[in-house]
């Protein structure tokens, strides 16, 4: 439906008085917005706010007109809006300060809601489910690992919870190991990969999907043995299969395997956290043994009634019955030793999770901008009044009152701070409009972000604040002495008292400044911090996509690993590619997750937890061709041929398996089935950080890809051969990117079946993971809000200033009559200026020192009152101080004494 | 009411009204302004010039029905006067007048 611009016709209707000739414009508005909106939407939109935008001026124009001559001011002037046109009118009069006041307003309402409409959009609003506010994540907890750190839930945990809980009213599950899942999807005109989740039937109840086409798949198709279904999602049927309605029923080939299209999803389903995917039944067996194995992520809609901590208490209570329910699964060592538990999580926490904090965070900084802009306009208007004060001394001398002199000046400031409000909307619909662009990655749900209900409103209320203070305050403080008139006004200096309130509202302008750039200055360290940090890989020149072999035909390891070692050789032959691997986990993009490993050769104690690492199998040359330093060496292509169970450890995972040894020739083996020979560690890699540039180093083992019959370290080996690799391909002499097609091409020679998933270099996976995008993002908003408060609170000093050598004009013309140097003149001035600049500085100082803690948890390798920072905030501050209080005083100078004193 | 000047905007916003046609609104007197006359000129001040005329008895108007393509809201609907129609043709003789007998802006004009 396209309909004007919302915002413009709410501003139409405040402005027309109740009149046929209103309603017939109205109308006309409409009727030519929507014969343009048939040709293009966005011109017509324009054209709507530009005639709305024409008609405060025509108004203004014509009240003018009424009070020259006399005349009505026509159809188109609300007389109940009267007072604002004569505002206006004033103001037209001093358009430097009006100009500056709205357009300083502006950019500190814009700032605030943009801000607002970020945190609402993504913190604030409900999730996109029915009744969201019910919905939880429910995940395992093993606090003896480390703090925070988390597992997925058990099937027996699920099937427990499922049957036990009071508090729960449904719970379903998405399989945890295909997050960041793809599948290869026959689709008309070749094979693609699309996202792909493995779900319970029940987790389409709990978060109340809805299909747009044929239905979900039920609990029977659910159970093991059931015929294979699929449901797909809008997004897929619109983008594969250009919105086929005859797709349901039809059968598909997914990952080599035949299943039916049951229906597709309404569009914008996605499970939470994730992309709109294609979803298949999990298919659990309700009656296999219990299993120690947290794989699974958990949802579940709670009771109505029931809250976060009723869910909380019940399933820890269910969770320490384990030992007894589920005596197959675990016992009470296990939970000991892991300090195992499950946690209850609201939906929104899950999905959200410390971004919400850091937005937070910046909304407070930019509610500094808010009121520096406030303190600056406060100022101008001051300066104002100072300026009319005769003008206002004749009209008390006239009977005017004090109160209707602060009405009046309620009337300048809403015509401000309207000014201030549309243009500061304005500037917030365009810094929305980038943000994707900003900084991509960092934020969840910021597909639809939007000016919304909730900034406009907060917009008015800032501007209703901003007109208050702007417009009321200024004639409530200046003194009017209508008896100061009969000295022709010359008695009225201004007072050291009034002067006073200035510099304390420009020592407070400078603080804030000097807060929000030491917070920027922070960020901007962690920042050059995370990014300088050594990853134990070269991160240049690498390009990483995934592979992966349907199992039909590939089923064995050795289908599998005959084509990834042609493969990887075939890549090496590509021109500009030096070394090519591939493993089962792509740095900075797989999941959390560990696997029990014991060290041969060191008894675990009892009750200390076994030591739990990273299990990734790769091609020989996986590290090298990453960039590692591997020391010792690992398996080559004919090692894995010859079934040999040599494996290379980190440096971490060494250390931690055998403190203070040296781990090369020692052997490990996983949990359980103790009896096969264990895994030799032939080499050892340096300290890698690819979970997160900011996590601790990884602690993992790397494998051959060839499983070992009755050594499992991990699941793999369960479910067959490792069929889905993350390639990766380092170049020389060109750019990585460019050899997409060459790669391409090589995987459809050699099976056209196979489809490459999404290719991305390492430096970008690199720069969008979580902690490098958290803080790029935290930093470029405090950095544009710190660059903002300097410009404001540079343009405070200068205006308070100017006025400082204005209002002295007389005093300064007597002091260089009487012989004074102007120099020494415009040093005094200066002396003053700096003065309050420096008890703002310190005032800042101390402020930066307590405010600065709010983002102790975002940064990286810095103290929150890091002094280096500190200083550096300082010398960038002292410059543009010394620049805004010398330009003015520099006029003080120029002052001829005979004008001055004439004046 | 023989000596009504009109101003270049008043004439030619008159003339638009009567190219328009019987019962033109505001929207169709814009275009035929913006197209004919080569004079951009936002709704509201079309009105504004409008409504001078009416106060002074060159137009007249009326409400007409609302329709649902324009916000339920209704047309009001524009013809020129008698009077308005006299006060055009004394302009139009006025600049005949000034224009006659200038033979050197007629060839620059017809060539």
């Amino acid at each position: 439906m396209r309909s004007p611009p919302r915002l413009s016709r709410a501003i139409l209707r405040a402005l027309l008085p109740r009149h046929e000739v209103s309603e017939a414009l109205e109308g006309d508005l409409i009727e030519g917005f929507a014969r343009r909106a048939s040709r293009s939407p966005a011109r017509a939109r324009w054209w709507f706010r530009w005639q709305v935008l024409t008609l405060p001026y025509l108004a203004l124009h014509r009240e003018t007109r009424r009070l020259h001559r006399g005349r009505e001011a026509g159809p188109l002037v609300d007389p109940s809006l009267r007072p604002l046109w004569a505002a206006a009118r004033g103001l037209r009069r001093t358009p430097g300060v009006a100009g500056l006041s709205v357009f300083t307003l502006a950019v500190g309402i814009g700032a605030v809601t943009s801000t607002v409409a970020l945190v609402d959009q993504v913190a604030l609003r409900p999730l996109p489910y029915d009744e969201s506010h019910r919905l939880v994540a429910i995940q395992s907890v093993v606090s003896r690992q480390g703090p925070g750190e988390v597992w997925g839930l058990s099937e027996a945990a699920y099937h427990q919870f499922a049957r036990e809980s009071r508090s729960i009213e449904a719970i379903g599950l998405a399989d945890n190991l295909w997050i960041d899942g793809e599948v290869t999807l026959a689709v008309p005109g070749g094979a693609v990969r699309v996202p792909a989740d493995s779900v319970t039937a029940g987790l389409f109840d709990v978060l109340g999907a809805r299909p747009a086409m044929g239905r979900l798949f039920t609990e029977r198709e659910d159970i093991p043995g059931a015929p294979l279904v699929i449901v797909l999602s809008h997004e897929i049927w619109v983008t594969h299969f250009g919105e086929d309605p005859g797709v349901v029923g039809r059968t598909l080939t997914v990952d080599g395997v035949a299943r039916e299209v049951v229906g597709v999803m309404e569009a914008g389903f996605r499970l939470p956290g994730e992309e709109p995917a294609a979803w298949v039944p999990l298919r659990l067996d309700p009656s296999a043994l219990p299993e120690n194995e947290h794989s699974l992520n958990g949802f579940a809609r709670l009771r109505p009634g029931a809250t976060v901590a009723d869910a909380q208490a019940e399933l820890s209570a269910l969770t320490s019955r384990f030992p007894e329910t589920l005596p197959e699964a675990y016992d009470d060592a296990f939970l000991e030793e892991w300090r195992f538990g499950t946690r209850v999580l609201d939906l929104r926490e899950f999905v959200v999770g410390n971004v919400a904090r850091a937005l937070w965070t910046v909304a407070a900084g930019v509610g500094l901008i808010f009121l520096l802009a406030l303190t600056n306009v406060t100022n101008l208007f001051l300066l104002r009044t100072e300026v009319r004060r005769n003008e206002l001394a004749v009209r008390v001398a006239y009977g005017a009152s004090r109160r209707g002199l602060a009405w009046e000046g309620w009337a300048d400031g809403v015509v401000v701070s309207g000014g201030g409000v549309a243009l500061g909307l304005g500037l917030t619909h365009l810094t929305l409009a980038l943000q994707p662009f900003v900084a991509p990655g960092a934020l969840p749900r910021v597909e639809e972000l939007g000016l919304n209900g909730a900034a406009v409103g907060l917009a008015v209320f800032l501007g209703l604040v901003a007109s208050i203070v702007v417009g009321v305050l200024p004639p409530l403080l200046t003194r009017v002495d209508p008896g100061a008139l009969r000295q022709g006004g010359k008695g009225q200096t201004t007072s050291a008292g009034r002067l006073g309130t200035r510099q304390a509202l420009v020592g407070a302008q400078i603080a804030i400044a000097l807060v929000l750039l030491a917070g920027a200055g922070l960020m901007g360290r962690s920042f050059a911090f995370l990014v300088g940090e050594e990853l134990g890989f070269d991160r240049g020149q690498v390009l990483a996509f995934q592979v992966a072999l349907p199992a039909v035909r590939y089923g064995t390891s050795d289908a599998s690993v005959a084509f990834y070692r042609d493969f990887v050789d075939r890549l090496e032959a590509i021109p500009g590619v030096v070394a090519a691997g591939g493993a089962t986990e792509l740095p900075f993009r797989q999941p959390d997750g560990c696997f029990a490993t014991y060290p041969d050769g060191r008894a675990v104690e009892r009750g200390e937890a076994p030591p739990c690492l990273v299990v990734v199998a790769a091609t020989p040359g996986y590290l090298e061709a990453l960039g590692a330093r591997v020391t010792g060496g690992g398996a080559d292509w004919a090692g894995v041929d010859a079934g040999t169970a040599d494996v290379v450890v980190t440096a971490a995972a060494g250390a931690q398996l055998w403190p203070g040894a040296n781990p090369a020739g020692r052997t490990l083996r996983g949990w359980g089935w103790g009896d096969a020979p264990p895994y030799r560690v032939a080499g050892v890699v340096g300290d890698l950080r690819t979970r997160g540039v900011d996590r601790e180093p990884l602690r993992a083992v790397f494998l051959p890809l060839r499983p070992q019959p009755g050594t499992p370290l991990h699941w793999g080996p369960f479910w067959g051969a490792e069929r889905e690799l993350h390639m990766i391909v380092r170049a020389s002499g060109v750019d990585p990117v460019e050899l997409t097609p060459a790669i391409r091409a090589l995987l459809t020679e050699m099976d056209p079946d196979v489809a490459p998933g999404p290719f991305e270099t390492m430096v970008s996976l690199v720069s969008r993971s979580e902690s490098v995008a958290r803080t790029r993002l935290l930093m470029s908003l405090l950095g544009a809000a710190a660059i903002l408060s300097l410009f404001l609170s540079a343009v405070g000093l200068f205006g308070v200033v100017s006025f400082y050598v204005r209002a002295r004009t007389r005093e300064i013309g007597l002091r260089i009559a009487l012989g004074g140097r102007a120099t020494t003149v415009a040093g005094s001035v200066l002396r003053q200026a700096l003065w309050m600049a420096a008890i703002g500085g310190v005032a800042g100082v101390l402020g930066a020192l307590a405010g600065t803690r709010m983002l102790r948890s975002f940064l990286y390798e810095v103290e929150p009152n890091d002094p280096l920072t500190l200083v550096a905030v300082v010398l960038v501050l002292l410059p543009v101080t010394v620049l805004a209080a010398w330009l003015p005083a520099r006029r003080a100078t120029r002052i001829q004494p005979m004008d001055a004193l004439r004046e | 009411m023989e000596n009504q000047r009109l101003t270049d905007l008043e004439q030619l916003l008159l003339l638009s009204v009567l190219h328009a046609g019987e019962d033109a609104h505001a929207g169709e007197v814009q275009s035929v302004l913006r197209e004919r006359g080569e004079r951009a000129s936002s709704l509201g001040s079309l009105y504004v010039t409008m409504t001078r005329l009416e106060e002074r008895g060159l137009l007249r108007s009326r409400m007409g029905e609302p329709t649902a393509e324009r916000g339920g809201k209704a047309k009001r609907l524009y013809r020129v006067t008698g009077d308005g129609v006299s006060a055009l043709r004394s302009s139009r003789r006025v600049m005949e007048r000034m224009w006659a007998d200038l033979p050197v802006l007629d060839l620059g004009a017809g060539a």
